[in-house]
């Protein structure tokens, strides 16, 4: 056990103690559903119908952020948050205010949220929130409803392209998952920061390095008219790096990493955070040592390890509904055919690849899976697995519980993918899929193939050409162009053996399950153009600077 | 009391030893290892210097009876300035370049460690640096590569250096309690079921500032400031939404008015809600009218204040209405103003406009700009004009801007005045003689916004929220809703008849180029012969009071 870790423990034993009771937790969900109540029994406009369809989500917690440069604290908070999502429905499940799309006038405050939320258990606050949200969505829903269905009698509604949009009906879900984590304590995380920041300190090359804390702990609560109770908490915790140097030559290379997990205390493992760093630096110096990669590559490549996930983080989000068919609305202009969603069924990948979701995975081969959630943030509950791409032939996609096909159903994603789980059924040896890569280069005129192990998240990397050999060599600042749906028909082989990865995005952490290698056929990479170049500085670095 | 709660809440207590200070420390040696080589580069700095600020912030809001926003925040910010040429020509000067404006001007800052670990401020002082150096370097050849006819108008004006540090203990500010008092006060607008949002917010900052430069330049400040803004809306008949605010500012939360006298006010803040819910909207006008002091005071920052910024008359984009008046009557000769940032109140009121020394370290100072109606001078920071080449100490900015002239405490007094009654007089008579069924008296302004430059018209807004119509018959005063007071400064200069012998204080945040910075106006009150109104924007929402009764206001409160 390392002195991060006997640190954190005490502090954390005293975080235990402070613990809300669980009469004030009640409060909010008891003030949500007292809300929920009142309004759909008493809400009506004149003139206008009552609302088929509440739901309050509230998500309560704190995020805890703290950066470091060198040993000093940059920036430290712990800050409270409360938000809530309330949908005001009018209609009823099959037609209603979210059916079409509105030229209403006022529809571009519907569903916006501008009441702010009470940051304590105040039963009547949190009341009152709720009841001036729900009042103001629910009279542009009415509203909206009422042009929807005069849009309906002015069209043929048994033509053929006349679609729609339905809202799932759902039986009630009661769900409660309640950890004893709490959020750390802002003042024991800068200690532990200045240690790691500090590190930095025998690398005197570098000129910039920062290291970044955040915490993100919340509870999500849940109601709605399905008499739907929901109470889930969660947390998420990230300690990234970042480094970089101005060469001789004036350019900046920078380099970065972050480890995630669900409990804090598992980040600040000296040894871990000893090989990240020692890894990045690594990294760096790899990369000034390195050519910049110059040439227009269309041809096979090799990814491996950290690549794979990232190509797929690009390529999942084609696996979504698309949107009904609305020629006469300019913004959202006409559906795309080539959608995922129009070709359930059809192959549309490679044979050997198969990619399902099991949001509620909470650990695979000894790893925490940190995407896992049980319920989205539309309360919906998701099935085990859920199967996108089986042996190349699409089977499903994400859908909310707002239906634009007969033949969806509410997969409960609306919160993200979660876990995703890619299979190849293909090789057990990586030296085959090299030898594989050579060959397909060569088909292509090319003397090398071209491996990727780690991308950005602006697909910026660093390549490897592989020699027929068998050497490779690192090449900087590289760019690879066209992700989208038609990488999977371009997977040409893979490895059986998997690898296990947590990423951090913008809308949280995403766990992926997936092969250790995947030879790709096809594939643009291009010289990066956005590296500036600076003057390098006259006055030295004052952390090698000694007078 | 007052001291018991002081001595508490001192955060950092050491000796005031300006040795001792260790960030100072750092920011001195950093800036001369950084001076010994960058003033003999090829293309050597004339100056430079580092300006942070430890900024700690705290803030709570409440709505209608609950808390909604309670954050404490602290950062320690830094920016630097790097000129390369000399003091005549810079990298600074306002160029046409192929891509518009030379953009040296825009400063920017970052954070820097808040604890004082030596490398760790070094070395992201020494990359700001470097890359303020880079972008001077190109930005004065641009400069240097263009002929221009300001020559004899120098970039940056040569100054003493100065020596300053206050105490390094800083007080936080002590909110204790201040959750509680804003549910409670906040609370009180559930009472009318027409009043929409009824909030209450208090934000207290207390910040230490550090300017370093290479001409010697060393001045360490403490600035507090606390603001409470209670503002509420109310729903008219005709589905309109009147919002209504009041705002204090003071030093310490502990120096605002009590809470029985912010129930007081809140309680008079309702009443009149409930009596502009029913006023009549007034349509556009022309005539007599007055300013209370409040108003007044508004009335002299948007519409002198702004125009008497030294630095605006030296762009060639700026109207300059009183560029070439210096020494010409340009008000009535009645009126005397001054800028004195030295002073910390007036008649025992609270002035936002104080401070020891600017935002470039110049000593702050009292500036006569107006005696018997004839300009004097301007306010200035260290850009020059061609009449005045030296600052008077009110070059502001927040950090991350360039310090620019900015208003401070800008004093409007009168060498004859009349009391209220009196004005009301002259008021009647001019409505007469113009034969007006009243005149305006304009009681209360939230603020005002004015334009200088030339490529629209040079005009000004100010913003009243409390408006009467004075008949010239027997009939009471009237409460009047959605007006404007509109004009352009010349013209409004040459209609103020007289003054009030009542000053009162008006304190703001002043937003411009160089950000939001504390000020106040004093002003007497005006009696104007001629003034412009326009209707008020209307925000206007179908539908928009609640069907439902408000849910009860917790019991707690």
């Amino acid at each position: 056990m390392t002195t991060y870790r006997l640190i954190f423990s005490a502090f954390f034993s005293l975080l235990c103690t402070i613990n809300l009771s669980a009469q004030q937790n009640d409060t909010i969900m008891q003030a949500m559903v007292d809300e929920l109540e009142r309004n759909m029994v008493e809400l009506k406009m004149e003139g206008h119908k009552k609302p088929f369809y509440i739901s309050y989500g509230l998500f309560d917690g704190t995020t805890v952020n703290v950066s470091a440069s060198l040993g000093g604290i940059l920036y430290s908070a712990s800050t409270p948050f409360r938000s809530k999502n309330v949908r005001v429905m009018v209609g009823d499940y099959n037609f209603n205010d979210e059916s079409l799309n509105s030229q209403f006038e006022e529809s571009f405050t519907y569903g916006f949220d501008f009441w702010s939320v009470p940051m304590e258990n105040d039963y009547y606050g949190l009341r009152s929130s709720l009841w001036k949200s729900t009042d103001n969505i629910y009279k542009t829903a009415a509203k909206l409803y009422e042009e929807h269905l005069e849009l309906l009698n002015r069209k043929d509604s048994s033509a053929k392209d006349f679609e729609y949009r339905k809202f799932a009906k759902l039986p009630a879900r009661e769900l409660t998952i309640e950890s004893q984590q709490e959020s750390v304590d802002a003042k024991m995380v800068e200690s532990l920061l200045r240690d790691v920041s500090s590190k930095f300190k025998t690398f005197p090359k570098i000129t910039e390095s920062n290291v970044y804390f955040n915490q993100n702990t919340s509870t999500f609560y849940f109601t709605d008219s399905e008499e739907s109770r929901v109470k889930v908490s969660s947390q998420t915790n990230v300690l990234a790096f970042v480094a970089n140097r101005i060469t001789d030559q004036g350019e900046t290379v920078a380099v970065y990493d972050y480890l995630v997990s669900s409990k804090a205390e598992d980040l600040f493992n000296a040894e871990r955070i000893d090989k990240t760093i020692n890894s990045l630096i690594s990294e760096m110096e790899k990369n000034i040592n390195s050519r910049r990669f110059d040439e227009s590559y269309v041809g096979p490549v090799l990814f491996l390890d950290e690549a794979v996930p990232s190509l797929f983080s690009n390529i999942l989000y084609n696996f979504s509904t698309s949107d009904i068919k609305d020629a006469n609305n300019a913004y959202l202009g006409p559906t795309n055919a080539k959608a995922i969603d129009h070709h359930i069924g059809s192959r549309i990948g490679s044979r050997s690849l198969t990619i399902k979701l099991t949001p509620r995975l909470e650990e695979y081969a000894g790893t925490s899976l940190i995407g896992a959630y049980h319920i989205d943030n539309e309360g919906v509950i998701p099935d085990e697995e859920i199967i996108l791409l089986e042996n190349g032939i699409a089977k499903n996609v994400m859908t909310s519980r707002t239906l634009t096909k007969p033949t969806h159903k509410p997969t409960g994603t609306e919160s993200g993918p979660g876990v995703v789980h890619i299979s190849f059924d293909g090789e057990s040896n990586e030296s085959n899929l090299r030898e594989q890569l050579l060959e397909l280069a060569d088909e292509e005129g090319y003397d090398y193939g071209i491996i990727v192990r780690k991308m950005s998240n602006t697909n910026l990397l660093g390549v490897f050409k592989l020699n027929a050999d068998g050497t490779e060599e690192y090449y900087r600042n590289a760019l690879v162009n066209g992700f989208g749906q038609q990488f999977l028909r371009k997977v040409k082989n893979g490895l059986k053996e998997q690898n296990v990865y947590n990423i951090a995005g913008g809308s949280g952490v995403t766990s992926y399950i997936v092969p250790k290698g995947l030879l790709v056929k096809d594939v643009n990479i291009e010289p990066s153009s956005n590296q500036t170049k600076t003057e390098k500085p006259l006055v030295p670095n004052p952390l090698g600077f000694k007078k | 009391m007052k001291l018991v709660s002081l001595l508490t809440f001192i955060l950092l207590y050491t000796p005031s030893v300006y040795s001792q200070d260790e960030l100072l420390n750092i920011l001195s040696d950093e800036l001369d290892r950084e001076w010994e080589v960058l003033k003999q580069a090829e293309e050597p700095a004339y100056y430079i210097s580092y300006r942070v600020e430890d900024q700690y912030t705290a803030t709570i809001g409440a709505s209608l009876g609950s808390i909604v926003q309670h954050n404490d925040n602290k950062v320690r910010l830094g920016q630097v300035d790097i000129r390369v040429g000399d003091y005549t020509k810079d990298n600074t000067r306002e160029v046409n370049s192929l891509y518009g404006f030379n953009s040296y001007g825009s400063y920017g800052s970052h954070n820097l460690p808040i604890d004082n670990e030596k490398k760790a401020i070094q070395q992201a002082l020494w990359k700001a640096t470097h890359d303020k150096y880079n972008q001077a370097v190109k930005a004065f050849r641009l400069v240097d590569s263009q002929d221009d006819d300001k020559k004899e108008v120098s970039d940056f004006s040569k100054e003493k250096s100065n020596e300053y540090f206050e105490d390094h203990s800083l007080v936080v500010p002590n909110m204790d309690g201040w959750d509680k008092k804003l549910k409670r006060l906040s609370s009180l607008f559930t009472e009318n079921p027409y009043i929409l949002n009824g909030n209450v917010n208090i934000s207290s900052s207390a910040n230490r500032s550090y300017l370093v430069d290479t001409e010697g330049t060393k001045v360490v400040r403490n600035k507090y400031r606390t603001q409470l803004t209670i503002s509420a809306d109310i729903v008219t008949e005709d589905d309109e939404v009147i919002p209504f605010h009041k705002t204090y500012n003071v030093k310490f939360p502990e120096d605002l008015p009590s809470f029985e006298s912010l129930t007081d006010d809140i309680e008079g803040m309702m009443r009149t809600l409930d009596q502009l819910r029913v006023a009549p909207l007034a349509e556009p006008f022309t005539g007599p009218a007055l300013l209370h002091p409040r108003a007044a005071g508004v009335f002299f920052h948007e519409i002198f204040g702004h125009r008497i910024e030294g630095h605006r008359l030296k762009s060639d984009t700026d109207g300059q209405t009183f560029k070439e008046k210096v020494g010409t009557k340009v008000l009535p000769e009645f009126v005397n103003i001054y800028s004195d940032p030295t002073r910390k109140d007036y008649d025992g009121k609270y002035l936002n406009g104080y401070y020891r020394y600017d935002d470039e370290g110049i000593a702050s100072r009292k500036v006569e700009v107006v005696k018997n109606g004839i300009l004097k001078t301007f306010l200035m920071s260290r850009s020059p004009l061609e009449k005045v080449k030296n600052s008077n100490g009110h070059g502001r900015s927040n950090i991350g801007l360039k310090p620019v002239a900015r208003q401070s405490n800008l004093i409007i007094e009168a060498n004859e005045t009349y009391d209220h009654q009196e004005l009301r007089s002259l008021l009647i008579k001019e409505c007469e003689k113009q034969g007006k069924e009243y005149g305006y008296y304009f009681v209360d302004v939230e603020g005002g916004f004015t334009r200088t430059d030339r490529y629209a018209t040079n005009a000004f807004n100010i913003l009243p929220i409390l408006v009467y119509r004075i008949y010239i018959d027997e009939r009471p005063d009237e409460l009047v809703r959605g007006v404007d007071l509109i004009g352009t400064p010349l013209a409004m200069f040459a209609e103020i008849m007289a003054m009030s012998n009542e000053t009162e204080v008006f304190n703001g945040i002043c937003g411009a180029e160089s950000g939001n910075v504390p000020v106040s106006a004093v002003s007497p009150g005006l009696f104007v012969r001629r003034i412009e109104t326009q209707k008020k924007p209307i925000e206007k929402q179908k539908d928009i009071l609640p069907i439902l009764e408000r849910p009860k206001t917790s019991q707690t409160n």
